[in-house]
């Protein structure tokens, strides 16, 4: 007993008692906080019918598994929340689950509503999610893998639907699993950093969500989830950057609605990007492109601003990236007031106190509500920060610095990958079957498979 | 293992390469040369396009990309980009920014070279699709112009000599640059490309060429090209919209990007030229390539080496896209049977 008891440094909260299961010594271990203790009395109470009535197979059911004892595997039960019974003379161990960890309601995600359709969102759970899944996909092809890993008791579930799924991305998503050190982790931005094709691009190389409908819809394009079993935040994959635009509303809205929305995003991501570099170059280097009308009115409104348009920018850009983090860090109404009182009253005063223009103001808050369109708050990051090279690029050369600084945004897209698979596609390469679904909400929902890995000329290249 | 690409691919690398730098300067060189009749000479000229490229996608295999003909190609080809650095230099240097050091701006184009250089070929390979929304919105600025149209600017035919039209012929051959690339392209193309596709590129880069000399015939009359070498950045600077006062300032940037991918399509044939053993080691190659290329550009940057190294090019063009695939493939083909009868 006191071994079992050091293997778990003497925990409070670890329990091993000795019992009696039909005439049988046995020490039954478990950890106090985590199981349902009415559940295993239950179960104790079942196993003892089934053994007096000689039953073939006592210790298997539903809820209890009975095997040779090994430590290893006691250790990871336990962990894992069920009670252990162990019987000493006949070296067998029988794990009962009764795992009873506090679970909140299948809540819709805060930073992923939608207007129409499932309000359903994840929980901390993953037998809990794969319900919520396998509720609105009732197929049989809906397969969930475990990866458990080695010393560590946490452990990683991919979901996939075996006709639409590409077994090469499967393949690709089992090896890189396979192969990460074992190593606990706690939150599904730490796997990411295991699986990415490129860990230092700035760009999210999977759909992270917390949505059951979304992770639906993406299972039937053929991607792959990734869930950890202690997060309701799932990966999925292979994605490219166009995924990361689509948003369930889209499927909910009507054609045309959903088509033009889903244009409006794209063009908020030049927008979010762009526009306050377009804005620093036309100031700084090319206001001739200017109509002579806008020309005069744009120079009597920054003739008495003292800084230069590239000051003028970081100080409105760092001023709504500050409202932003207090807003998230607030209580929600608090968060609401400041926001208001930062972007009207504060805004007001910069202006008043002579320290930015007003078509700066407009600038940076229509490059503001453009980042935020995304409905992915990791891209949504991204742009937002790439903003701020292309502002200093645009402010030392100009266009010809927005035009390095797009080249080269272009190049890494090109040649980032998402699990192998091109990020800019269906668009480069060029797939026109998929093409049209980037751009439009096309009238009827077609599953199709994904694009298979980097191919030049239908051979794999290197 | 070796690289595929498509014939649509193949395509798309030869169009940018082909169009990269020169459409915006042929038209004045030609059209001083042959006056109105230049626009008749270029299109007889761009026929020949079609039996050039029948010709090298029939024999290409004939040519053979080793030792000294692999050697010649890549010098001529780094003098090509040299040339091109040295006039997105000048150009860049009159039109938009005349207080920043050329040496600046060519720098700047040299990281992005490298940047692409170190990139994997399927980059290389697919990068220029992203031209194609920019050239739709340049050939409609183009189109702008034509409510200025003068259409009797394209006539009286026929009254310019022979021998400026013999030195018009020459100056006509300028958009043909870089057609030699096909050799090259085209063996990583596995199996036969369908003669149709060849003729509709062909058809594809005549038309757009056509455009390019006709749009600033129908603007400018023959005696204005003397004063203008970017005809059609002038033309752009000269239309009236209400959205834009400067719509060359635009241009001269969608101009730019082409630029930058026609020379990264060089630097990725001549990185392919290098032999197996140097080209493992990429990022010194390329580095050692961009600072070579940065110190022969910045040579080539000043107005009179821009119309020298644009004279020297029309001639060495007749010599790597016609002269020597003609001698190269009849070698091969003459010689490779010979030895094909004494073995057998």
């Amino acid at each position: 007993m006191q071994i079992i008891k050091n293997e778990f440094k003497n925990s409070a909260d670890f329990v091993v008692k000795e019992v009696e299961i039909a005439g049988t010594a046995a020490f039954l271990c478990f950890y106090s906080t985590m199981i349902d203790a009415e559940a295993v009395n239950k179960q104790l109470r079942l196993l003892e019918d089934r053994v007096d009535k000689g039953a073939n197979g006592w210790g298997s059911s539903a809820s209890t598994s009975a095997e040779a004892f090994h430590k290893d595997k006691l250790v990871t039960a336990i962990c894992e929340g069920s009670a252990v019974l162990i019987f000493p003379k006949s070296n067998l161990m029988l794990e009962i689950k009764a795992i009873k960890v506090p679970e909140r309601s299948p809540d819709e995600p805060v930073n992923e509503q939608v207007v129409r359709g499932m309000h359903q969102g994840f929980v901390e759970n993953f037998s809990s999610n794969i319900g919520l899944i396998r509720n609105k996909m009732k197929r049989p092809d809906l397969v969930v893998e475990s990866f458990a890993m080695e010393r560590t008791v946490s452990k990683l579930n991919i979901v996939y639907l075996a006709d639409q799924a590409a077994p090469e991305v499967v393949q690709e998503v089992r090896e890189r699993l396979s192969n990460m050190p074992n190593k606990e982790f706690y939150s599904s931005g730490q796997l990411e950093d295991y699986i990415e094709d490129r860990i230092l691009s700035p760009f999210p190389q999977f759909l992270t969500t917390e949505r059951p409908d979304r992770v639906t819809y993406n299972l039937l394009e053929g991607k792959v989830a990734i869930f950890t079993d202690s997060s309701p935040t799932t990966l999925l994959g292979p994605v490219n950057l166009f995924s990361f635009y689509e948003s369930p509303d889209d499927y909910t809205s009507r054609v045309l609605v959903g088509s033009f929305y889903r244009l409006v995003r794209l063009l908020a991501f030049f927008l979010a990007i762009l526009l306050p570099a377009f804005y620093i170059s036309v100031m700084s280097f090319h206001s001739e492109i200017l109509p002579v009308e806008l020309t005069t009115q744009v120079k009597s409104s920054v003739k008495d601003i003292p800084y230069p348009p590239i000051f003028e920018a970081l100080l409105l850009e760092l001023f709504i990236e500050l409202i932003r983090e207090a807003s998230i860090r607030l209580p929600q109404p608090i968060g609401q007031t400041v926001a208001i009182v930062g972007g009207i009253v504060i805004g007001d005063a910069i202006v008043s106190a002579g320290l930015a223009s007003n078509q700066m103001v407009i600038v940076v808050a229509m490059t503001a509500i453009a980042g935020f369109v995304v409905p992915s708050p990791e891209l949504n990051m991204v742009i937002r920060m790439l903003r701020f090279p292309f502002m200093i690029l645009a402010a030392t050369f100009g266009f010809l610095g927005m035009l390095i600084g797009t080249l080269i945004l272009f190049v890494h897209l090109l040649n980032l990958s998402s699990l192998n698979q091109p990020y800019l596609s269906p668009v480069i390469p060029f797939d026109p079957t998929r093409f049209k679904d980037v751009f439009f909400r096309v009238p009827y929902f077609r599953p199709d498979r994904q694009q298979p890995f980097f191919r030049l000329g239908g051979k794999k290249a290197k | 293992m070796k690289l595929h690409i498509t014939s649509l691919q193949l395509f798309l690398m030869l169009f940018v390469a082909m169009t990269g730098t020169v459409f915006t300067s042929f038209q004045s060189q030609l059209v001083i040369a042959a006056g109105r009749d230049a626009w008749w000479l270029f299109l007889m000229q761009g026929l020949l396009i079609f039996p050039h490229l029948w010709l090298f996608n029939r024999y290409y295999q004939d040519f053979k990309w080793k030792g000294l003909i692999a050697f010649l190609y890549g010098i001529y080809w780094f003098f090509v980009m040299a040339s091109f650095l040295g006039y997105i230099g000048y150009t860049l240097n009159v039109w938009a920014y005349p207080k920043t050091p050329t040496f600046v701006i060519m720098l700047l184009v040299v990281i992005v070279l490298f940047y692409l250089m170190m990139s994997r070929s399927e980059t290389m390979v697919n990068i220029g699709v992203i031209l194609i929304p920019m050239i739709i919105l340049f050939m409609v600025f183009v189109y702008l112009g034509l409510k200025e149209a003068v259409w009797t600017n394209l006539f009286p035919l026929g009254e310019t000599k022979f021998s400026d039209l013999q030195k018009g012929s020459l100056k006509a051959q300028m958009p043909f640059i870089g057609i030699e690339l096909f050799l090259l392209l085209r063996t990583f193309v596995p199996g036969k490309v369908n003669s149709r596709k060849v003729m509709i590129y062909g058809g594809v880069w005549l038309l757009f060429f056509l455009q390019m000399l006709v749009m600033p015939l129908l603007f400018f009359s023959v005696e204005e090209f003397r004063l203008i070498p970017e005809p059609i950045m002038y033309m752009l600077k000269s239309q009236d919209v209400s959205f834009m006062e400067r719509l060359d300032l635009l241009f001269i940037y969608i101009w730019l990007a082409w630029s930058f991918i026609a020379m990264g399509i060089y630097a990725f044939s001549i990185l392919h030229l290098l032999p197996q053993k140097i080209r493992i080691r990429r990022s010194r190659n390329a580095a050692l390539f961009c600072i070579l290329l940065l110190a022969v550009g910045t040579q080539l940057d000043s107005k009179e080496a821009v119309r020298m190294s644009g004279q020297f090019l029309q001639y060495a063009h007749l010599v790597f896209a016609i002269a020597l695939p003609f001698l190269v493939i009849s070698g091969n083909r003459i010689f490779g049977k010979r030895r094909g009868e004494e073995s057998a």
